[in-house]
């Protein structure tokens, strides 16, 4: 075989690892310009690192973007290096903040601006007793850091009367706890009678429901169907708009992997080079399961979405960040204009 | 015998836990399988809200009730069924409630009233936290079953943050009622102190929250304080059962750079804790490569060239052998540094390579137990 063959061989390849089509991609860039998005998955599919990718690009692309993750695994710091995890907004990259929230400075935050007074809440919320019951009470945490996400989100303004942030992601619990943390302030906007609590749970409600939730999995049989049963609790279970299927960490192909040529050919090769037969049917293997759990998810999903290659080990994970935006901008500008 | 078959054989709660997206629910399974093989009556109680454990299973619903996995279930797979009956079930954290106040409530009234309250509704169907305190409430009741009474308890965890948080439960519910302020806060005597609407706190907290809500909670606790004793008592005997010598911990985690730091801080935690961390399974391990075949680049480049092969399928063919290579030795040096680190406890690893398929029915839960408890410790086994 000559090497115009191999050529053609690798993008007939590329051509059937599948491409969104382009009203995929539309839609796609549509729900990445929504001002409050949230990533959700299972534990593992690498939220942090796309919600990251997702944030970076963002900033890049011109919006003040505000990265939010949930306490406590600081992650997003982390892989960004040198920077330790703050509470509040910090910029860490030109137009990207980045906060880690925590229930104690969230609730610090929200009952300061009700309060006004410093020292009244100290007597009131620092007391030991009281400590002693709002650490029993269910679900407060993860109420007063949806709080936290809704002032940034239609609050925080700028001197200039402009929301300091355009665009908010909110790297999200893995899936059953994705669940309760969005649909908290809906369950205590309904049971609550009308009172200061009512109305600002329903502000938060209304602005859970204008989110968009993208699920992120990676194409193994558990991630796909938590992401599937996420996107299922919409709208039963949880009041969102479904965003992006986002499947990643695929691995990029490699000529031959689909097929058996490596299997007749080294089979009949001497038996030194077995080792590459072993590899060669691995790789085969993992195409195809791969294969049938990401197909599966796009066409279970019925969303728009999008594929993010597995990114190597790079020098810095900062640099595996930015190597994620840029695989998702190319993503965004393959199929329409 | 190694340590893993140790602490099946000889365990009778065995808490697995790790960080998200590690195998623990698949690895809980294969412990549970291999207890009820030695012919212990064993169950798997998951508490993680994410409902995967059927999925595990290989069956397509487990309930919160006990659902015993059916010796046909086995055969079908063409696996031996194990020796002693083995169950699985589910965290149904609203039924747990309910069941909860059902069994321990004394008085049928404010059984009723408990469970028309609007925030016990809330609290009971859709708020998290409340899952630690049920888990902990159905793991009490599994251990003190005196109908058909259990040998070996795997008890499955929620990620990360979650599985120190089911380890403070007791610790927490404890701290709250045996407080002797809350007691007397909570008195139905003198249910003023807190509520009354002259008091600060509840002047205060109204602000946020509209008074109807305070008399809901007041009613609430109320409700629940004539339960308080049986609470404490029910928390004191999991938070022995959990430093029990027969309960045991197993940490599971990913033999990646991330994955090994983030079970090292786990096991960490959890030492310090005083949890007995008698294992860490790193899962799903790269598989040695080549398995050490004399064998080159060059061999390959040479016969390929001979053969008339396309260069690039043989360039991008050697370009995944050596990245597999390269991620297996990058986990080799991440599996003797995380033994470095845990020298000084006594702590057996095992390190599991990965499936060519995905572990999501009992094969795959079979594959799993022989490669923990038939291939020994610390050993990469390759598939």
């Amino acid at each position: 075989m000559e090497r115009g063959t191999a050529e053609q061989s690798r993008m007939a390849l590329r051509t059937t690892q599948e491409v969104p089509g382009e009203r995929d991609v539309l839609d796609a860039r549509e729900l990445l310009r929504q001002p409050v998005q949230v990533v959700a998955g299972k534990g593992g599919a690498g939220r942090t690192t796309l919600a990251l990718g997702l944030a970076l690009r963002s900033a890049q692309d011109g919006a003040r973007t505000l990265l939010l993750e949930v306490d406590p695994p600081e992650s997003a710091t982390r892989m960004l290096g040198t920077y330790s995890a703050s509470a509040h907004p910090r910029e860490v990259e030109n137009r990207l903040w980045v906060c880690c929230m925590t229930p104690q400075a969230a609730l610090q935050e929200y009952a300061l601006q009700v309060l006004k007074y410093q020292i009244l809440y100290r007597l009131v919320f620092e007391n030991q007793l009281v400590r002693y019951l709002l650490r029993s009470i269910p679900a407060l945490a993860e109420f007063t850091m949806l709080g936290k996400m809704w002032w940034h989100a239609t609050q925080d303004r700028r001197p200039d009367g402009a929301l300091k942030y355009e665009r908010i992601i909110l790297d999200a619990p893995a899936t059953g706890h994705a669940i309760t943390f969005l649909s908290v302030a809906r369950v205590v906007a309904d049971v609550s009678p009308p009172g200061i609590m009512k109305s600002q749970a329903e502000q938060m409600a209304q602005m859970v429901e204008r989110a968009v939730l993208h699920v992120v999995a990676v194409p193994e049989e558990m991630p796909v169907n938590e992401g599937l049963e996420l996107l299922s609790a919409i709208p039963s279970r949880l009041k969102i708009r479904p965003g992006l299927a986002i499947i990643n960490r695929v691995h990029p192909p490699v000529i031959y992997s689909g097929t058996s040529f490596w299997d007749e050919k080294l089979g009949c090769g001497p038996s030194s080079l077995a080792p590459y037969a072993w590899v060669a049917q691995r790789l085969r293997q993992r195409a195809v399961r791969e294969r049938a759990h990401y197909e599966r998810f796009i066409t279970a999903s019925a969303r728009p979405w999008l594929m993010v290659p597995e990114v190597p080990r790079m020098k810095s994970e900062r640099e595996r960040i930015q190597r994620v935006a840029l695989t998702l901008d190319q993503a965004l500008t393959r199929g329409g204009g | 015998m190694s340590s893993l078959a140790r602490m099946v054989t000889e365990a009778r709660c065995l808490v697995v836990a790790g960080p998200g997206g590690v195998g623990k629910t698949s690895v809980s399974a294969a412990l549970a399988i291999e207890g009820a093989r030695l012919g212990r009556r064993t169950v798997v109680l998951t508490i993680d809200p994410a409902r995967r454990l059927a999925n595990a299973l290989g069956i397509s619903e487990v309930g919160s009730q006990e659902t015993r996995i059916q010796p046909e279930a086995f055969e079908v797979m063409g696996m031996v069924p194990p020796a002693a009956p083995l169950t699985a079930m589910m965290l149904d954290i609203k039924e747990a409630w309910d069941d909860v106040i059902q069994r321990y409530h004394p008085r049928l009234a404010d059984r009723d009233r408990l469970m028309n309250n609007r925030l016990y509704h809330a609290l009971s169907t859709a708020l998290a936290g409340s899952q630690e305190y049920m888990a902990m409430e159905k793991l009490y009741q599994l251990a003190h079953r005196k109908v058909d009474p259990l040998d070996l308890i795997v008890l499955d965890t929620p990620p990360a943050r979650h599985a120190l948080d089911f380890l403070d439960a007791p610790h927490r519910l404890m701290d709250v009622l045996s407080n002797d302020a809350t007691r007397w806060l909570l008195e139905p005597a003198s249910p003023g102190r807190l509520f009354g609407s002259s008091g600060l706190f509840f002047r205060t907290i109204a602000r946020f929250t509209g008074s109807e809500l305070l008399e809901d909670l007041a009613e609430l606790l109320r409700a629940f304080s004539t339960m308080f004793d049986g609470f404490t008592v029910r928390a004191r005997a999991v938070s022995d059962l959990l430093g029990d010598t027969s309960t045991h911990f197993c940490v599971i985690g990913r033999p990646s750079k991330g994955g090994v730091r983030d079970a090292q801080t786990f096991t960490r935690h959890l030492l310090d804790k005083q949890a007995r961390v008698s294992a860490v399974i790193l899962n799903r391990a790269t598989p040695r490569p080549m398995e050490l075949l004399p064998s080159s680049p060059d061999a390959l480049r040479a016969w390929a060239e001979i053969e008339g092969m396309p260069y690039e399928a043989v360039e991008d063919l050697l370009g995944a052998t050596s990245a597999l290579a390269d991620q297996f030795r990058e986990e080799s040096i991440q599996v003797r540094q995380m033994k470095a680190h845990f020298s000084d406890v006594l702590l057996s690893t095992y390190i599991v390579p990965e499936l060519s398929e995905d572990v999501h029915d009992l094969r795959g839960l079979e594959y799993l137990r022989s490669a923990l408890f038939e291939s020994g410790e610390g050993k990469i086994v390759s598939q």
